[in-house]
């Protein structure tokens, strides 16, 4: 049982990785399966730490460090699934 | 994780037996505890262990123990109050770790930040350690400002590894910290690597048998103040 629905999450997500380019984009044409770095969002692992934090914000949770250096972050839904499980474990 | 409040940094220790030393893992920039825990798993050498995890939080697994800015001159500007208070602490836990493992001799292994952390250390408080293992590091001229003089580092062993690669921390800085190392009176093993700033196997696995000798060695015991 989470706070955050999945939908929730995945909106999240991708606002906070959107928000990395400085260009909001079409939040609508990304897909879980979109790459993050890249030919998909181009996003470098710099400002996936970035987005990470944002996402820390947006949802009122903490990413568990070792999940996140273990875990490569390599498309949209790694992401979510990463920011679904930090959300259960702070319920 | 343990941890230390009044210090901002967290500690995992691993009692695992082996060398009887205490092997004290120090990050860096942007790491975490676990990243040289790991690293430090894969080698071939068995001793307790210590991964410190620096205190400023950049994000989830990415920790500092100071910011920095490159300067377009090439120079580095650190901040000072953030270096200052990370040295403390950890200077802090390192003396509550030989008060409780006096006859323990006591190694640091840092990465980067975590090297220059470490040198800092050697620099101030020779005497806490029995050696000193430093990784794509670089002596920081803000540590050499706190000394009235150079120390005298008395044979201190201290193992200086640089990739010839590296475009974080230049590999001229780590052949500057062998040198005034040297001068200093340490006992400098220094090796490059074909490599850019990561932490490598066969870095790991050199760090491991400069380990394996320095215990061996005439300072096995070595415990000063």
């Amino acid at each position: 049982m989470t706070a955050h629905s999945r939908e929730e999450v995945r909106t999240a997500v991708v606002a906070a990785l959107l928000a990395t380019q400085g260009n909001p984009g079409d939040p609508a044409s990304v897909g879980e399966e979109t790459a993050i770095g890249g030919a998909g969002l181009g996003i470098s692992s710099l400002n996936v730490l970035q987005a990470l934090v944002r996402i820390e914000d947006a949802l009122g949770i903490v990413f568990d460090d070792r999940a996140v250096a273990e875990t490569p972050l390599s498309s949209v839904g790694t992401l979510v699934n990463l920011a679904v499980a930090a959300a259960a474990e702070g319920v | 994780m343990t941890g230390l409040p009044e210090a901002g940094l967290s500690v995992v220790e691993h009692d695992t037996g082996g060398l009887p030393v205490r092997l004290v893992l120090l990050h860096g920039f942007g790491r975490y505890h676990g990243h040289l825990l790991d690293l430090w798993s894969g080698s071939d050498v068995a001793c307790p262990v210590a991964a410190v995890q620096a205190g400023f939080r950049i994000g989830p697994g990415a920790y500092r123990w100071f910011a920095y800015e490159d300067r377009p001159d090439g120079s580095v500007t650190i901040a000072r109050d953030e270096e200052r208070r990370s040295r403390t602490a950890l200077l802090a836990y390192l003396d509550a770790l030989r008060g409780r493992e006096p006859h323990r001799p006591l190694f640091l292994l840092g990465h980067s930040q975590g090297g220059m952390m470490a040198l800092s250390v050697a620099l101030l408080r020779p005497g806490l350690l029995a050696g000193c293992a430093v990784l794509n590091a670089r002596i920081l001229p803000e540590t050499l400002r706190l000394l009235p003089a150079p120390p005298a580092l008395g044979g201190l062993p201290v193992f200086v590894g640089h990739g010839r690669a590296d475009t974080v921390v230049p590999v001229a800085k780590g052949r500057s910290a062998r040198d005034a190392l040297t001068r200093m009176g340490a006992g400098v093993a220094y090796h490059e690597y074909d490599s850019d700033h990561e932490v490598t196997a066969e870095m790991v696995a050199d760090v491991a048998d400069w380990l394996r000798t320095c215990k061996a060695g005439p300072r096995e015991s070595a415990v000063r103040r």
